[in-house]
């Protein structure tokens, strides 16, 4: 069975995320396959999705101390790790939630999404509380799903909380990043702060700022979407070469905010660009809901208002370049 | 009068009502405008004609009628909404808290209202243009962490309120449409004393924001979004010397000497700065262009200024006569001590993260900084402090430092985190709190915590109105002991802490005594809040299903969120679906929208 990629990219060797799996241990290896059809509430890169079905209660105590998978939800962050298939997270709010209230079973499992929304509950069982208690699902994949589903849909933020509410006093170490509303900072300053350029030193280090700031990144005959997370670049060199090799046929031109004076100057060299060789370009739409060239604007302004990005043939961005200019000139 | 003999509980003798009424207005606090309304029937009259200013704390736990039919004339209210951990996200969308009913009743009742200050409510643009169009004599507008409005209502506000004096939207979440809002101010409009306007993302129509800046002379505070650079700074700065709190927007930009000097002059000829927040994005080249309003600055907040801290430490040091300090943790525990050796006048303390959501940033902020200041600042009163570490000693050193606390809110980010030295929990540490500081009303606990502190608490707590709990303690018993026993308690909150149904049914009476419970993630049961809801009619038992559908819960199943309190008003008929208040019929309510 193949563990998907993310699993890897997070540095979870296969064997310590085995040893935390108890279902290896109780179900003599009847692996619900789980993994195989990707049904997973957690984050891509999350311990095994077994661990959320239908364990009993004490195995909820004995694991939550050493559930490995939260931290690397959170290395997840930290790091800035891209994930070519991570949801979004409701970047900025720092509130994990199964997305969609109700809409929960929707984003359970479909392959390749890497599982709910913004992550959040469901990463273990809930805890038998008031003698409601999961059903421990020994009866094959099926059975298991729906167990999955139903825990998931039912109680996500009773796992949540059961997750850092360890009342034996072992709870998860970096749970704390999946627990809504926790630490305890208002939005307002959440949002400012996840929109705030890299702190300034001396030198200007690029460092990330809390959150993280998905956006979906589309290309024209590609038959899939990516999304990268602005807060891990610092320049459009950085996110130029990411997207490069993330979709590794394509080029862009010579972007970079050069703080030139003149527009024009900017614009043309761009053109040239198109006629000279490079076949895409790159394109993204801002706040207004207008589609504008990527390196007009300095990149903190750009990451600040980017939406989405595109990547467009070259014959088609032509018309965006006045538009683009023009709307800087409104900005002035 | 009649020559009667003086007998002290006379009916004939009485005090005249104007006098007895001229007399009560002299009494200004609402606590005690409360209880002279108890004293007995004439003064309990008196008291609904005289009264002009009006505070509720929770909007449900009376209603616009109620209000309206006792008191005569109200010029000034304020309005309190959605329980406190709204903030952080933990109250569901659409659960209440409308401004509309409000503004609609007093539109009718008293027209001829002056200021309204609204928190955590949602304001729609339709009651900004009732308040517009009906308050003829509006003055003061504060809506504080509210939501629900647009900048069209703002502009309704400028256009209609001719007697505008405060303007004040103070963390509000604003649907930003268009920055030419402001310029719905007619030019004949001149009275603007304060304007906060901190919140808005989207760019100002500046050369409208200065007009009006020119325009009125008696503005005195004036918090700019982040959208203002800082060469327009200046330009505002230049027209209104006059300003005693000011918010920068954006106080970044390339090097340039000569805005740095324009900068640095415009500040110097404000004489009379106390007050200075905004800083969002702070180049070290331009700090030192506030260096000479420092010495006069009583409140400083640099919460937002990703500065470091050299460059905290130098400002800090020109701050003698601080009183507030509103800071990143970038300020570290050397920036503190540098604060406890020259703001000998600190009263508040703020340290917020940089970075919350990393476990391990390489700041070097520790207890150690909360204890410097602590020791070294003897006005020290109110302390917010996000940590990653804390120990027992420390609290302790602290506690015995300074009993004058009177708000204590520590969060250490990791939930559960034991005292770094004993490994062991913080009860003791906490419980020198609670015993040192026996003014304290507000306290918020973190860490690794067992319900030992909560018999601290409730043996010391004595003063607490307002008590914050997260992932702590491990039975009912530690509920218990605080319900039985902080005398003056108001409000209390808690998320995922194993407290059950027990204490809460044993302290039901309590609940009557409170202003407001908040509880998610525990572990009260359906059934529980159901039985409350019967035998307590005086409470609104509010059961907040956020992710289970409401009509399938037994009564073993426990409640994702629970909200009691004390009301007047019976369950409110406003309630979303998700919002099932428990009530008489011992069956579930459910008010349809």
């Amino acid at each position: 069975m193949s563990r998907p990629l993310e699993h890897d990219y997070i540095g979870l060797s296969r064997e310590a995320s085995d040893q935390r799996n108890p279902l290896a241990k109780v179900s003599n290896g009847k692996d619900l396959n789980l993994k195989a059809t990707k049904l997973r509430l957690g984050l891509p890169g999350s311990e095994s999705p077994e661990r959320e079905v239908g364990k009993v209660e004490e195995e909820v105590e004995e694991e939550e101390g050493k559930s490995g998978y939260p931290i690397c939800v959170l290395k997840n962050l930290v790091s800035g790790a891209k994930r070519g298939f991570a949801d979004v997270i409701n970047g900025g709010s720092g509130k994990w939630v199964l997305a969609g209230n109700g809409g929960s079973e929707a984003d359970l499992g479909i392959a390749g999404t890497g599982g709910g929304g913004g992550g959040g509950g469901g990463f273990l069982p809930p805890r038998a509380i008031n003698g409601v208690k999961p059903a421990v699902p020994l009866d094959g994949g099926g059975g298991a799903r729906q167990m999955a589903l139903k825990n998931a849909a039912a109680k996500p933020k009773q796992t949540q909380s059961s997750v850092a509410a360890g009342h034996d006093g072992t709870a998860a170490q970096a749970s704390k990043a999946q627990v809504v509303g926790w630490p305890p900072i208002r939005s307002f300053r959440k949002n400012s702060m996840a929109s705030s350029p890299p702190k300034s030193n001396e030198n200007i280090e690029c460092k990330m700022e809390l959150g993280c700031l998905y956006v979906k990144v589309s290309m024209e005959g590609a038959p899939y979407l990516r999304k990268v997370d602005l807060k891990t670049y610092c320049s459009y060199v950085e996110l130029s070469s990411a997207l490069e090799k993330m979709f590794s046929c394509f080029t862009i031109g010579q972007y970079g905010y050069h703080g030139a004076p003149g527009r024009d100057g900017l614009s043309e060299s761009r053109l040239m660009d198109l006629f000279h060789g490079s076949e895409y370009v790159l394109t993204y739409e801002d706040r207004d809901g207008d589609w504008m060239l990527v390196g007009d604007v300095p990149w903190e302004m750009f990451s600040n208002s980017c939406r989405r990005l595109r990547i467009m043939k070259g014959s088609e961005a032509i018309g965006l370049a006045p538009r683009a200019m023009e709307k800087s000139k409104n900005r002035e | 009068m009649s020559a009667v003999k003086f007998r002290a509980f006379s009916p004939e003798v009485t005090f005249p009502e104007e006098a007895l009424e001229q007399v009560i207005s002299f009494i200004d606090s609402h606590g005690d405008r409360n209880s002279v309304s108890l004293v007995c029937k004439a003064w309990y009259e008196a008291d609904r004609w005289c009264r002009r200013r009006l505070f509720i704390g929770n909007c449900y736990a009376v209603s616009p009628q109620i209000v309206t039919r006792r008191f005569r004339d109200i010029r000034s209210l304020t309005i309190k909404g959605k329980p406190h951990f709204a903030d952080y996200n933990l109250v569901p969308q659409g659960w209440g808290a409308h401004a509309l009913p409000w503004i609609a009743a007093m539109a009718e009742a008293y027209p001829a209202l002056e200021e309204l200050r609204l928190k955590r409510m949602v304001v729609t643009d339709e009651a900004l243009e009732l308040i517009g169009k009906r308050f003829v004599n509006f003055r003061v507008l504060v809506l504080c962490c509210c939501d629900g409005f647009s900048t069209d209502g703002l502009a309704s506000i400028a256009a209609h309120c001719r007697n505008l004096r405060v303007l004040d939207i103070f963390e509000s979440e604003v649907a930003d449409l268009r920055g030419n809002w402001i310029s719905h101010f007619p030019d004949s409009y001149t009275s603007l004393e304060s304007l906060n306007i901190s919140c808005l993302e989207s760019e100002l129509t500046f050369a409208a924001l200065e007009r009006l800046v020119d325009r009125c002379p008696k503005l005195t505070t004036l918090r700019v979004n982040r959208s203002v650079p800082l060469e327009k700074l200046a330009i505002l700065l230049d027209k209104a010397p006059q300003m005693t709190d000011l918010g920068t927007g954006m106080f970044m930009t390339e090097p340039r000497p000569e805005l740095y000097t324009m900068l640095a002059g415009a500040f110097s000829r404000c004489k009379e700065l106390k007050s200075l927040s905004g800083l969002w994005d702070v180049a070290p080249f331009y700090l030192p262009a506030i260096f000479p309003v420092c010495s006069g600055l009583t409140s400083l907040n640099l919460s937002y200024a990703p500065i470091h801290s050299p460059d905290l430490i130098k400002l800090l040091g020109n701050c003698k006569n601080l009183q507030r300090l509103w800071v990143l943790d970038y300020i570290e525990d050397r920036g503190l001590e540098v604060l406890a050796s020259s703001c000998k006048d600190l009263q508040e303390l703020r340290v917020f993260p940089s970075e919350p959501y990393d476990p391990d940033p390489n700041i070097a902020l520790t207890e150690q900084g909360l204890v410097s200041v602590a020791v070294g600042c003897p006005k020290l009163q109110s302390v917010l402090y996000f940590c990653r570490r804390m120990s027992n000693q420390a609290l302790v050193t602290i506690a015995r430092a300074r009993p004058t606390l009177t708000r204590f809110r520590l969060c250490i980010i990791q939930p559960h985190c034991p005292d770094h030295i004993t490994q062991g929990p913080l009860d003791d540490g906490f419980g020198a709190i609670v015993e040192h500081c026996k003014d304290l009303k507000r306290l918020s606990l973190s860490g690794l915590i067992t319900d030992q502190v909560f018999q601290h608490i409730g043996a010391h707590g004595k003063k607490l109105e307002m008590l914050s709990l997260a992932f702590a303690g491990n039975s009912d018993a530690g509920l218990h002991f605080v319900l039985s026993g902080c005398k003056n308690l108001k409000k209390l909150e808690i998320r995922d802490c194993p407290f059950g149904d027990r204490a809460l049914l044993l302290n039901a009476a309590k609940l009557e005594t409170m202003r407001s419970l908040w509880m998610s993630s525990c572990r009260v049961s359906y059934g529980a809040c159901q039985l409350l809801g019967r035998k307590m009619p005086r409470l609104n038992v509010e059961v907040i299903h956020e992710n289970s559908s409401p009509g399938h819960t037994s009564e073993e199943c426990t409640v994702e969120h629970l909200y009691i309190y004390r009301t007047v008003a019976g369950p409110r008929l406003d309630a979303p679906e998700f919002v099932c208040t428990m009530n008489e019929n011992s069956t579930t309510v459910h008010q349809p929208q």
